[in-house]
This record gives C-alpha cells, sequence and structure tokens, in this order.
C-alpha cells in the first residue's frame, strides 16, 4: 500500500554478529521503505528490548545462546496467548517442524536461513506488520462488540425493571381512582343520579382499560426475559367467565352494544391458567365491542369441539365492519391497529391482541380469526379439556410451539399422604407449580397426586424432585401454621417421542389406572 | 368479641386507607389504619385486630418484615392477613405464602374482592384464635 513511505522498526535476535549485519543488509538495501534496524545477542536480551522498544517485527533466529526462539516466542505471548508483537522467524535450511511449531506459538511467518533474498524477507516482514494490524483491530472490534453486547443486556434488563417498576406506580394511582369511583358510583357518599352513574362506569371503563394495559406490557416484558409464570389447573370457564363479566357487561352497556354469554350446557373442565385465559376473554371481547357499530351486538360462546374433543373453543362474535383478508394474519402482531374506518380514536396501544395470542399459546391452545368485511368478525380461541387421557397427547403436539422440538418425554408422579388437610394440599398444588417451568405439563389428577410430563432439553425428574423438595423445606422453616405435607415421587422412565409414544402414553393410562380404586 | 369484626389495614397509601376503610365500615366491620409497617405492627399487637389488610411497598417496615414479625409473635401468629399490594413480583407472592398470608390481592382490587376475603377469612373457624 503506503509502504515506501513508512518507516519500520526492527529488531534482529540472534547470537551471531554476522548474521545480523547480512539480515540488517538484506533489509535495507534498495529499499524504498526506511527500516531502522536494532540488535540484540540473547533471548533475554531480545525480550527486554521488545518491551522496552516496542519494534514493528521482531526477525528470531532459533538458536540462542539463553533459550531457543520457540521459547522466546512463549515468553513473548501474552496471557491470552497472544503474540501483538509481529515476529519473523528465522529457521534452520529444510527444518519445517520448528516452523510449523514456530507458527503455533505466534511467529507471523518464517524464512529459511540461506535461502534469505532481500525481497523475500522484507516481503516477510511486511506481511507479518500488516497481518499484526489487522488482527489488532479484529480484536478491537471484537472487544468493542462485546462490551456493546453487555451494554444491550444491561438496557434489556433495565427495560423489564422499568416496565415492572412502571406497573407497580401505575397500580396505585388506578386502585385509588377505582375506589373512589365506585364509592360514589355505589352512593356511599350520597345519592347519585343515572346521569352522574353513567358518567361514573365511563370513569370506571376506561381505568380498567388502563390496568388491562399495565397487566399487558407487563406479561409481554417477562413474556420476553422468560418470566412469565403460567399456573395452569383443572378450572371451569364458566368460572373464568363469571370473574371478568360485570367489568364487560359494565364496558358494553356504555358503548351501547348487547354482551351475551351462551356457554354450552355440560361443558367439560378445562386444563388452564385461569387469570391468564381471563385476561384473554377481557382482551378478545373489548377488542370486539371497540370495533362493533352502536346498538351491536358481541356474544361468546363456549363449546366442545365436535372434531377434536380434546380441545374447548372460547369464541366471541361481533357484527361489526370486519377484518380485510390482508390484514387477518397482522392483526396479532405487536403494535398493529388497522388503519381505516373501522379505527376510533387511539384506544390501547396494540398490544391486546398479540398478549392474547400468545397467553392462548401458553396455555396449549391456538386462536383463530374468521372475518366478513361489512358483516362482522368472530375470535376464537382453544383450550384443553382436562381429561389426561386427551390432554396429555394434544400436550406433545403443542408443547414444540412454545419450546424446540421435542425428541424424548418423561413422566413421572408425585403423591402427597391422601388424609392430608385440603387448604394445605392447595397451598401444595401452588408450590409444585410454581416451582415448574412453562412447558412442563402437572396436572393433578386428585386432591394429593399430581402426574408431570417433562420435555427434553429441560431439567430432568430429578432435578425437578429435589427443587421442589427445597421449596418445600424452605416453605416448611417459614410456615407458622401446620406444615406442608411431604410429596413422595416416582419416576416412570423416558421415552422417545419418535417411536415410543404408544408406550409412553401406556404407561400413563397404567399410572391413571392403577391409582383409581384408591380414590376416596 | 364485639359485633363489628376489627379490621387492621396498613398502607402508606392515605387515599388508599380512606377508600377501604369507608367500604369496610359500611360492610360492618370497625377499621383501625397504619401507614407503615412498624406503626402497623405496634398497632396489631396492641389492639389484636380480626384480621389485618397489608401493603408490602411501605417505608420504615415493609408488608413482608411486618408480616414476618407478626408470625413471630405469639399474640398474632394466626391472624389472619390479607395482601393488597401493587407488587406484581412472584418473588413477593412466594414469600407471603410461605408466611401464611390468607390471600394475595392485586390493585387495583374489583368490586367486592376485599370484602369477600374478609369475610371468608373470618368465618374460618381457625381465623377465630
Amino acid at each position: 500500500m503506503n509502504e515506501p513511505t513508512k518507516q519500520r522498526q526492527i529488531l534482529l535476535v540472534d547470537d551471531s554478529p554476522e548474521d545480523r549485519s547480512t539480515y540488517g543488509r538484506l533489509i535495507t538495501q534498495r529499499s524504498e521503505c526506511r527500516y531502522v534496524i536494532s540488535e540484540a545477542e540473547t533471548g533475554a536480551e531480545g525480550l527486554e528490548r521488545c518491551r522496552r522498544d516496542k519494534p514493528d517485527c521482531v526477525l528470531l533466529d532459533y538458536s540462542l545462546p539463553d533459550f531457543d526462539g520457540l521459547e522466546f516466542l512463549s515468553r513473548l505471548c501474552d496471557a491470552r496467548g497472544v503474540t501483538a508483537l509481529p515476529v519473523v522467524m528465522v529457521t534452520g535450511r529444510g527444518d519445517e517442524t520448528i516452523a510449523v511449531e514456530a507458527l503455533k506459538r505466534g511467529a507471523r511467518d518464517y524464512v529459511s536461513k540461506g535461502q534469505i533474498t532481500s525481497e523475500g524477507i522484507r516481503r516477510a516482514i511486511n506481511n507479518a506488520v500488516e497481518k499484526a494490524a489487522l488482527d489488532q483491530k479484529l480484536r478491537e472490534a471484537n472487544e468493542m462488540l462485546a462490551q456493546q453486547n453487555l451494554r444491550l443486556a444491561e438496557l434489556y434488563d433495565t427495560a423489564h425493571q422499568f416496565v415492572d417498576n412502571v406497573s407497580h406506580e401505575f397500580r396505585t394511582p388506578l386502585a385509588v381512582i377505582k375506589e373512589f369511583t365506585s364509592i360514589i358510583r355505589d352512593e356511599l357518599a350520597g345519592p347519585v343520579g343515572d346521569e352522574q352513574r353513567e358518567y361514573l362506569d365511563i370513569v370506571a371503563n376506561r381505568v380498567d382499560d388502563l390496568e388491562n394495559m399495565v397487566n399487558d406490557m407487563l406479561d409481554i416484558s417477562r413474556l420476553e426475559a422468560g418470566l412469565l409464570g403460567v399456573c395452569r389447573r383443572k378450572c371451569r370457564v364458566a368460572d373464568i367467565v363469571s370473574h371478568v363479566r360485570s367489568s364487560l357487561e359494565r364496558r358494553a352497556e356504555v358503548s351501547r352494544i348487547r354482551l351475551r354469554f351462551a356457554l354450552d350446557d355440560g361443558l367439560p373442565e378445562v386444563y388452564c391458567d385461569q387469570e391468564k385465559i381471563g385476561r384473554v376473554i377481557i382482551n378478545l371481547t373489548v377488542n370486539a365491542i371497540k370495533f362493533s357499530h352502536e346498538g351491536g351486538e358481541v356474544t361468546l360462546t363456549g363449546q366442545r369441539r365436535h372434531k377434536e374433543p380434546a380441545l374447548v373453543t372460547i369464541a366471541l362474535s361481533a357484527t361489526g365492519p370486519g377484518i380485510a383478508p390482508e390484514h387477518r394474519d397482522a392483526i396479532f402482531e405487536r403494535f398493529r391497529q388497522l388503519e381505516g374506518a373501522a379505527r376510533r380514536s387511539t384506544r390501547g396501544f396494540g398490544l391486546g391482541l398479540n398478549i392474547a395470542n400468545e397467553l392462548v399459546h401458553l396455555n396449549f391452545g391456538d386462536i383463530f380469526l374468521e372475518s366478513e368485511l361489512g358483516a362482522g368478525s368472530t375470535f376464537s380461541f382453544t383450550i384443553p379439556v382436562a381429561e389426561p387421557r386427551l390432554l396429555i397427547p394434544w400436550y406433545l403436539t403443542r408443547v414444540d410451539v412454545i419450546r424446540e422440538p421435542l425428541s424424548t418425554v418423561s413422566l413421572a408422579t408425585a403423591h402427597a399422604p391422601a388424609e392430608a388437610n385440603a387448604q394445605l394440599l392447595d397451598d401444595l398444588d401452588q408450590l409444585v407449580q410454581h416451582q415448574l417451568r412453562r412447558c412442563y405439563l402437572v396436572f393433578r389428577t386428585r386432591s394429593w397426586e399430581w402426574l408431570v410430563v417433562v420435555p427434553s432439553g429441560q431439567p430432568e425428574v430429578g432435578t425437578l424432585v429435589s427443587r421442589i423438595n427445597d421449596a418445600l423445606a424452605e416453605s416448611n422453616r417459614n410456615r407458622p401454621g401446620a406444615a406442608l405435607p411431604r410429596l413422595a415421587f416416582k419416576t416412570h422412565g423416558t421415552w422417545r417421542v419418535k417411536d415410543q409414544l404408544p408406550e409412553f402414553l401406556h404407561v400413563v393410562e397404567d399410572a391413571l389406572r392403577i391409582e383409581e380404586p384408591v380414590c376416596v | 368479641m364485639s359485633e363489628r369484626p376489627l379490621i387492621l389495614i396498613v398502607d402508606d397509601d392515605r387515599d388508599i386507607v380512606r377508600g377501604m376503610s369507608l367500604r369496610l365500615r359500611v360492610n360492618g366491620y370497625d377499621v383501625l389504619s397504619a401507614y407503615d409497617g412498624a406503626q402497623g405492627l405496634a398497632l396489631a399487637r396492641k389492639s389484636l385486630p380480626r384480621a389485618v389488610v397489608l401493603d408490602l411497598r411501605m417505608p420504615v417496615m415493609d408488608g413482608l418484615t411486618m408480616l414476618a414479625e407478626l408470625r413471630a409473635s405469639p399474640t398474632t401468629r394466626t391472624t389472619p392477613v390479607v395482601i393488597v399490594s401493587a407488587n406484581v413480583a412472584d418473588s413477593a407472592r412466594k414469600r407471603a405464602m410461605q408466611l401464611d398470608a390468607s390471600y394475595f390481592l392485586q390493585k387495583p382490587l374489583r368490586d367486592g374482592d376485599l370484602i369477600s376475603a374478609l369475610d371468608t377469612v373470618l368465618s374460618c373457624p381457625e381465623a377465630a384464635g
């Protein structure tokens, strides 16, 4: 490149004064570049000069009076085993083994004694210097990237921490607004007219909106950090719905939308996180109300799937503008709100449907959208039925949605003493749920018995057992009341998903059947 | 035992305390209040309320510390405690559970949640002790 204008300091380490002078002459002879030559007679002196003078390149003879050239290279290396200083090794004629070893220890190049030409030695030196400079740049770039990564990781943590704090700081004023709105509405502070009550309902609805947004934000943040816990249990759809019903009815009333609930009779119990599925219902209903015309109707239905008896479908149908086919996939994306006539004001920031989608997946379900422009839309989602013989095969098909593909699956059962107090068993259930990762399947088959399915890629059953026992011991140390009962674990084995699923399901079946007569 | 059960509310937000007190009084409870954990602990030991409604993040002494202190003294060892907090950390919930909190309610409360939690807690036979 711009070699001719450069000045390079070259250190010659060689015990023979004749050789040093030959090399010096060959290097500088008819060169357009300026080379400043310094010399050292022994290895020790050479190392000392390297430290002191920091030459641009070292020409190193293999045989030195105090130690050999390879040892010299090793001593030149820093703690990371890197030689920042470019070294060109001079080896005896045909001594390839030493040359190879020298390159391994960080020499940049070698020249063979007796075959040294002026041009050859200069090329070796210049190449060595340039290579070393490139390496140095690469190292610096790497270091910078590592630092930036660290900084990003910190920022990421800070962002999650921030969301946690914001959530906390928002909740307190929300709680106060909500409480006093309802105190006035309930006429605890004097009579309230119909119109006033209606306005208070509007306030209450908007407070609920804010609360939902805070919850969505928090869940998204935790989901990304891998911290979103999920507590799936056997529960009734009617209970989930009744939990959210009054606030949804109030909202529909203010928007002059008719809200109907039509759960099938005899709907089986489902297996899901009640709070999370409640949030899905809220988000889908609020969305349906938001995009319905005044006077429209929103209907919540719940039915067992005909084609897939392992699932219950909960659907929200709304009369309204409908959603164009090209927008249907995008609608579950984050921060997405459709532009156009359907969009009124700026309610929400587009997390609602996205988090609904994620929460449904966490509960081993799917979310669907059917829509007809000008007629309306139906959002629906599935959750599994709490029947282990249906649930477990279904779970196996779904677990790769939230984890990497499944290769093996293990089964364990846990028992507490059957005669233990019901409240303590519920507390124990809560403790077990808290200790488990979200891709495990834990099914409480009886008040005192749990079935645990562990997918591959997760800590094994043994690790799980010791984690639960540790948590149990810790809990009992701190509990003032009666201690939680001990859990006895039984592991049933591990099966390959590819070709041993029938065996696995057979063992599940046995585990379920054998305990049957003991049922109290 | 008085006819109107005595409830102690401990929360550093005075508006929250005021709103909750009004609710509880209307629903037939007597109410005492404190604005930090230390004050709450002293009042709980002195007045022996039938139940405590407890916030977590508070100055001087936080709610979990106060709960641990309640559990450590014989007169309040089994006093039912309903946590009402804006804290969403699982760790706080776990710790409260270990210390035998009866309920962990999230702020903002839904209408009626606090009353039904207290009604349940006070209808349990062991809550009387």
